[in-house]
Parts: C-alpha cells; structure tokens; sequence
C-alpha cells in the first residue's frame, strides 16, 4: 500500500506543468539553413548482443545528405573490451564493425507544427519517512511556438560487414560441430577435453541491408520577453532496415595443432533492425546513435519468431560531431529549382 | 564507482554542451578522444617498488572550455583503461599507464568583459582520480583518491591564436591507504583557428604530485613522488 501511495505521489508530482502567456520575436524559423555533413568522432560505443554478450570500443561516422535526392552513411566500429576476444587467441576476433549505405530521397515536404519551448525547470526534494519525493516544475510557452519543419522519406540500401567474437556456450552446444582430422565431434561432446572450453570462437557477417529512413529538421530561435534566448532545434534520423546476409561464417577452430571446421546448424540468414541518431542541425556538439533489432546469425534449435535471442543486439554511441555545409545542399537546390 | 564516474562525467559533458550559450572570446579543446604523449615518472622510497617511468598513455577523454566560466572534465584514466581492456583481459600490459581522472572537474570563473585581452579567472577542482602508486598492470586495478583544490586561469586570444595557462594545487585523500597527499600543476594550452570556428591545440603539462601511503604490495609506510609531463593534442573549438 505504501509502495502504490508512494508510486503515486511521484507520478502526480513529477511533472507539474505551469504554462503562461507570454510574447516573443522570431529569431530565425528555417529549416534549410541546415549543415548536411556530418562528421562523427564515436570515443565509446557499446553493443549489448547474443553473440559475446557485450563490446564496447571507438568508432568513426559519417553522413551526407546530397541535395534534394541522396542520402550517404559511413560507419566503422572497432572494439576495445570485446568480451571472449584475446588478442594471443586466433580463434577469436575483436569486433570489427563497416557499414556504407545510400539512400534515395522519395518525399519531401516543409509544414508548421507547435514545438514546446521551456522557459524554465526547477526541482526540489522533500524527504518523509522512509521516502523522499522529487518534484519537478516546468514551465513552458502555453500551446507551445510554431516552427517550420522539413521532412524527409527515403529508401536506403547498403553493405555491413562484422566481425566478433563467439560465445559458443550461447549457442545449442549439441548443434555446434567440429569437423575435420578424422574425429568430428560436437561442442556438447567436448565436455571435459581442455582444449575446447575456451568457450569462444569467432563469427563474421557479410549482410545486405535495405529499408526507409526518416529525417525532420527544424531550427526554432526565439527572444521571449522577459525570458530571453530559447530554442528548439533537431536534426533527427529515424530508420528502420531489413538485413539479408549471404555470408555467415564462424572461425575455424585451432587447438593442440589441429583445425576444425565449426558449424552451427541452425542460422537466420536474416534480420532487422531500427535506429536512431540525433543532433543540431547548425552547430557542432556531442550527439548518439542507438540502434536495436537481430543480426543475421546463429538461432536457437526451435526459434521462428522475429526476436532471435542467440543473435539480438543493442548499440549505443555517443560522439563529438562536426556538422558541415558540403554542396550541394537541399537548400541550394531548391533555390535553383524555384 | 569508476563506471558510475564515468556515466556522471559523460552526463554531465552532455549538459553542459546543451546549456552552454554561444560566447565570444574564448575556446573549447574538446579532446574527445584527444592524443597524448609524454612520460611519467614515480620515485618511491620501497625497496620493493623503487624507481620506474613508462610513457603516458596515449589516448585520453577531456573537456577544457574557457569562455565567460572555465569548465574542465577530465576522463582520462577511464579512456584509457577502457581502451586497455583487450589487451588487460589478455595479460599483455607491461604496466598500467592510466594517470589523472577517473572522472575530475574544475570550474571557475574568468574575470573581465574585454573579451580581446588577457582576461584572468579563479577555480575550484574536485574529483575522483588516480595515479599508479603500486607499479599496477591492469588499468582498473589501480586505487584511486578524492582530489581536492583550486587555481588560476588565464586567457589571451592573439588573432588566430587562444593562449591559455592554469596554474594550482590540489590535496589527495583517500582513508583507506593516504596518510598525506598533495600536488601542484602547470597547464598551457596554444590553440590555432584553421577552419570557421574549428582549429586544434596543443597542451603541454606538468603534474607533480607526493604521497604518504600504505604500498598495496606489502602494506608498507611509502613515499612516491608522481612527476608527469605530456603534451596534449586535440581539436579545439573557438568563439
């Protein structure tokens, strides 16, 4: 009862919104002015998945939106706490991640929408027994400003290339076979000989990807009076792809001199995945990219469903950002076409 | 704890860029990852210890931005034991190189509005950070102290030039193995505008530190002196 008393006390207080009327001047309200090139210095992402469990290293990025027709991405992660990987194990691999796609813009269009814009945000915390409530106060514009946004709809296709260690005890150590030298034999039936519990090998991945990619942009600066500078600005990517992937191929397996060929029975040659990335679209600053879906890769024995648990994955990076204005841009282009 | 640091240092480097208001007359180095090199050294008085040097870890994780407030967030000993964990986990480290912060911030305040002259500023620094005192291996495995102080900040842009100098002094304590700690240190920082509002900087530093501690080897009474001198590089932002 306490706990339900208290749950509500949070819910009720968490977000007390106050709106009132105020009046402000239009800064600037142009979606176009954009910088189209963005240049990405990932220090740290981490990808939580069924292959490893966890990775988590550097990376570089890149993403150019050409005109009014084309998108373009380059993506390269490299590890440096790649779980299961040793660097005196040939067996495994460091993941290594490469990705470059294109897009095909189909639809483009600009319309007005209310974007809220925060005056001011306040918290404070009262402590009771055995409790404490945190009570934040914001206020905004009443009904919020409105700001012009550009969207984008395009069709994207590319190449990913990915590499990573194994954790063969993620997968049906039954199905797991090593084969060659006169003595195949399974993971499960290794129980007990030293040289195959290490428990790690390694998998690559050659996958085609294809799906539709989302864009909005706005750029809302306002004097508000007798509150001063406010904005709301995004430039945000919404994308959501299917994967085929023609190669997948685990690591021979080398040990006391011998090399095995390792096959897994059950793979999904494919899979899916939905993303989100995030910036200014002026100014330079951090920005993140998180990603979730299944990787084309080994499954379980009797897996059908959408969610592959043996091969699932989440990534998030965060990074230093250079936007830059590279023609052509869609705004110049729009002039030339008017 | 260290994770936890982290996360805080990386939330609040978030923050401040989103808040942070345009200012003019000053820059940002946003080492992010930036590069290092440099030496370290430490003299110890332990028989076991004794003397040992090894270069400065190369990659490193901080924010130094002057403008109308001074704002520096240093990661460094985090990144690189992040960028170790391989070669950690695969007992491949002759020696840990991780030195300075596991997740440490100064903030202060520059004095003067005329933003095209040499402007002055006052500080105060806290955190959490490291320095291996015990001859460690694996980056993570290092003790770590709060570090406590203040200093000076001074800033003179010269046309495409940010010139930058810190000087202070910090105090170390950490219950559990310090008995005494301090520390005094020497940043510069040239920074050249090359590109709009973007360039890169150079920072040469000096760091000097002493202790009074309990070896973690054989619990022994030690004294170690940390001398360090790196030179910074990174890309840096200006307004």
């Amino acid at each position: 009862m306490k706990k339900i008393i208290l749950l509500i006390l949070v819910i009720t207080a968490s977000a007390q919104i106050k709106a009132q009327s105020v009046s402000w001047t239009v800064l600037k309200d142009n979606p176009l002015d954009h910088r189209n090139f963005t240049a990405c210095i990932d220090p740290l992402f981490i990808d939580i998945n069924g292959n490893n469990g966890y990775t988590f290293g550097w990376g570089a990025r890149a993403e150019y939106m050409m005109g009014k027709l084309f998108l373009m991405n380059f993506d390269f992660r490299s590890g440096f706490g790649t779980n299961g990987y040793k660097i005196s194990d040939k067996n495994t691999k460091n993941y290594t991640y490469l990705e470059g796609g294109i897009g095909i813009i189909f639809s483009k269009s600009q319309y007005s929408k209310h974007v809220p814009i925060v005056l001011s945000q306040s918290s404070s915390t009262s402590y009771g027994y055995g409790y404490s409530v945190t009570t934040t106060t914001t206020k905004y514009i009443r009904g919020g400003v409105p700001a012009k946004h550009l969207s984008i709809w395009a069709f994207r296709a590319g190449l990913i290339s990915m590499s990573n260690s194994l954790n063969y005890k993620n997968l049906a150590d039954s199905l797991v076979k090593f084969k060659g030298n006169g003595s195949d034999f399974t993971f499960k039936d290794s129980v007990g000989n030293k040289h195959f519990q290490t428990g790690f090998g390694a998998l690559t991945t050659v996958s085609l990807y294809g799906g539709i990619h989302s864009r909005i942009i706005r750029q809302l600066q306002i004097d508000v009076d007798g509150w001063g500078y406010r904005e709301n600005s995004r430039y945000k990517d919404v994308y959501l792809d299917l994967l085929f992937a023609p190669v997948i191929s685990i690591t021979d397996f080398t040990s006391a001199g011998k090399t095995y060929d390792v096959q897994y029975d059950k793979v999904s040659h494919f899979g899916w995945r939905m993303g989100f990335a995030n910036r200014h679209p002026k100014d330079q600053g951090f920005n993140f990219k998180f990603e979730f879906g299944v990787r084309p890769g080994p499954k379980a024995q009797d897996n059908k469903a959408m969610v592959n648990f043996k091969n699932w994955y989440c990534m998030f990076t965060y990074a230093l950002y250079f936007p830059m204005k590279i023609k052509p841009t869609f705004e110049d282009q729009k002039r030339t076409a008017e | 704890m260290k994770i936890k640091s982290f996360l805080i240092g990386v939330i609040t480097l978030q923050l401040w860029s989103h808040y942070a208001v345009a200012q003019k007359g000053g820059m940002n180095c946003q080492y992010f990852p930036g590069l290092q090199v440099g030496a370290v050294k430490v003299s110890t008085n332990n028989p076991k210890l004794g003397n040992y040097s090894y270069a400065a870890g190369l990659p490193v994780l901080m924010i130094d931005r002057i403008a109308k407030w001074y704002i520096n967030m240093d990661l460094n000993a985090t990144y690189y034991g992040a960028t170790q964990t391989n070669k950690a986990a695969d007992n491949q480290l002759k020696i840990s190189k991780a030195e300075g912060g596991y997740c440490t911030g100064r903030l202060g305040y520059m004095i003067g509005k005329n933003y095209d002259k040499l402007r002055v500023g006052i500080g105060i620094n806290f955190g959490w950070q490291t320095s291996n005192l015990d001859s460690i291996k694996k980056p993570f495995s290092q003790r770590g102290y709060t570090a406590l102080g203040g200093g000076l900040i001074f800033y003179q842009p010269l046309g495409k030039l940010g010139i930058a100098a810190k000087v202070g002094y910090e105090k170390y304590t950490n219950k559990s193995f310090i008995n005494s700690g301090s520390g005094f240190y020497f940043e510069g920082t040239v920074g050249y505008n090359i590109f709009q509002k973007f360039g890169v900087s150079v920072m040469p530093c000096f760091y000097s530190k002493s202790f009074d501690y309990k070896a973690q080897s054989d619990g022994a009474l030690t004294q170690a002196k940390v001398t360090t001198f790196v030179l910074r590089l990174g890309i840096t932002k200006f307004f």
